[in-house]
């Protein structure tokens, strides 16, 4: 079903991105930094720069 | 550690990965059968002929129906993949057992916390429970404690395929389906992480520690939750096509590289898709709105269109392979229709991607959004994704994993065979009523879109009672099939006869 | 390796797939620009 590639010492070299995507930590580590940045924190910074109105106090 | 060889794929199956599955599954099955439940008196409610739930009931079996359909039955199921994929499919053991059953423990026990208080009552604050609706606080308990649980399951994931690479069950490189399930659980960490972070405020805010929840923060952080938790279906879901095709046409990935280079794209670049759910909140920059949900996402809908024309090639590749080569449409003739794994996952790649896609991207647009935001559109469109995408093929995915995990055979099998069909029909003709309505304006969560009771009277074109009784009428069918679905699938698990 | 590559780049795979694609296509901005045209006229959307 999956990898047919069995590459043998010194047959092929790995391609760059095998190796990458072969990398589940770093992946999980982009994964979860991209969307967290991009979304979460910049998010944030939008929220927080918005004047809290004199009126309410919660 | 006990292993026995499977005799219809020759896999070396690991028994606590076994029973991981099974219990999960089977969990999955029984909330489904719940959320189901629920749906069927919902779409008996917006029907408007019918309207039969009272408002308060209406309110609170809808977050039963969310809870347990969208959160609950598919959660479940995917931590059962999770075994399956790191364990199973790796011809490996699950690394320290005790903690798949703790992880199941904890997610049962939230389930049953929110279950049962939103039951009696106490938390009629929908799925999404925004502040400033307070639930009782065991609601969020139970979320938190549902939440650590899949997220140890998640974890548990990634242990086992450290160890399955240590004990040489791979090389590098690991089987597409079990990438795909890493995507899901990577999403996973994503998702719940921000469920912590939000969930945890806000239960000590519905038990007065805290004095105020901003509600903006509240929906960024949530949608965090809510959104990405879709996500992690999708990549599922996707995972559940590659293998289905795999075990039932013996069909490999044209283009591994494609292929996961498509999965990659979901983990970068899909959990900020949850900024669709803020298109109008009016905090947000147009910045914000536009890179998230313009720029970023449409690489992930790439990833999409990858999979959706990668998967049909490779079934359409293997079943040249068995000789069916005449002229374009042969192999399509020629495929397994009545085979319930395959026309499941067939059906779901068409509902997914036609129905529920293509609505999810233009709604995603901020200057459509505006218009559709609310409607019951937004119901059809996700029905479209998790319905008729996810359910179905997890539906196909059960029909394959009875045989294999359970070892029996399906009961009932012209029965079987027709289900996802009518399943699938009926949910497609459920969420166009839904889809049409929405158009019109007709809104979601509302249980009486007469008006009856407010001040200044307005009616719906009329053309929406037809379009809200089309629904009504889809949906039907879709519990009736839903309904076989259960019936055959628990039954074969308890009475089908054993295959070895 | 190599004479497999050969072999794949002058033949398609997946043809019914292609076909089934561009069927798809076609239809999608068929059934797309009928459906704007009904919302202009039937609907008076500008």
């Amino acid at each position: 079903m999956a990898e047919e590639k069995k590459t043998e010492e010194g047959q092929e070299p790995v391609p760059a991105w095998q190796l990458f995507y072969d990398n589940i930590f770093l992946l999980l580590f982009l994964g979860i930094a991209i969307p967290t940045l991009v979304y979460t924190v910049w998010g944030l910074m939008e929220i927080v720069q918005i004047p809290e109105l004199p009126v309410f106090k919660p | 550690m006990d292993y026995r060889i499977c005799s219809l794929t020759g896999f070396k199956i690991h028994k606590t990965a076994e029973d991981l599955v099974k219990w999960n599954m089977v969990t999955a099955i029984l909330f489904l059968t719940l959320g189901g439940f629920m749906g069927l008196l919902m779409a008996l409610t917006r029907w408007p002929s019918v309207h039969y739930l009272d408002a308060t009931h209406y309110y609170r079996f809808l977050t039963l129906h969310g809870f347990n359909a969208l959160l609950l039955w598919i959660l479940f199921f995917e931590i059962g993949l999770v075994y399956f994929t790191s364990a199973i499919l790796l011809n490996t053991r699950v690394v320290a057992p005790f903690v798949g059953w703790i992880a199941y423990a904890l997610m049962l026990v939230g389930a049953m916390f929110v279950n049962i208080v939103v039951f009696a009552g106490k938390a009629d604050v929908l799925f999404t429970s925004y502040v400033p609706l307070k639930a009782n606080g065991v609601y969020y308990l139970g979320i938190i404690i549902f939440a650590v649980g899949a997220l140890t399951a998640f974890g548990h994931f990634f242990a086992n395929i450290i160890q399955a690479k240590r004990d040489g069950a791979y090389k590098n490189t690991l089987p597409l389906g079990t990438f795909g399930l890493a995507a899901a659980s990577i999403i996973g960490v994503f998702t719940l992480a921000h469920g912590a972070v939000i969930m945890i405020p806000v239960f000590f805010w519905s038990i007065d520690l805290i004095k105020y929840i901003d509600p903006g923060t509240y929906r960024l952080i949530f949608w965090a939750l809510g959104h990405a938790s879709q996500q992690i279906n999708v990549c599922a879901m996707v995972a559940m096509w590659y293998m289905s095709a795999a075990f039932v046409l013996g069909a490999n990935p044209v283009n591994e590289k494609l292929s996961r280079t498509a999965f990659v794209l979901y983990i970068l670049f899909i959990n900020i898709a949850s900024e669709h759910h803020l298109l109008v909140d009016p905090i947000f920059s147009t910045w914000h709105k536009v890179v998230n949900t313009g720029y970023m996402m449409h690489l992930a809908v790439l990833a999409s269109m990858i999979h959706a024309f990668a998967i049909p090639a490779s079934m359409e590749v293997a079943l040249r392979k068995k000789g069916y080569t005449k002229g374009l449409f042969d192999w399509l003739k020629n495929a397994p229709w009545g085979n319930p794994a395959f026309s499941a996952t067939f059906l779901s790649i068409i509902g997914f991607g036609f129905l529920g896609g293509i609505t999810g991207v233009i709604f995603g647009t901020e200057q459509f959004n505006i218009i559709r935001h609310n409607t019951f559109a937004i119901t059809g469109h996700f029905h479209a994704t998790v319905v008729s995408g996810t359910t179905v093929a997890f539906m196909g995915g059960t029909y394959l994993l009875i045989p294999y995990i359970f070892r029996r055979e399906i009961i009932l099998p012209r029965l079987a065979a027709f289900q996802p069909y009518l399943y699938a029909i009926g949910v497609a003709v459920m969420l166009i009523g839904m889809i049409a309505a929405g158009s019109y304006g007709v809104p979601r969560r509302h249980w009486d879109i007469t008006f009856s009771s407010a001040i200044f009277p307005f009616s719906f074109d009329p053309s929406t009672d037809i379009f809200l009784s089309i629904m009504g009428v889809g949906g039907l069918l879709a519990v009736l099939g839903g309904v076989i679905f259960i019936i055959v699938s628990l039954g074969s698990i308890m009475f089908g006869r054993r295959t070895e | 390796m190599a004479e497999e590559k050969e072999k794949r780049k002058d033949k398609m795979e997946a043809p019914g797939t292609f076909a089934l694609s561009i069927i798809f296509l076609v239809a999608f901005i068929i059934i797309w620009f009928a459906h704007l045209k009904w919302l202009i006229e039937v609907w008076g959307v500008k």
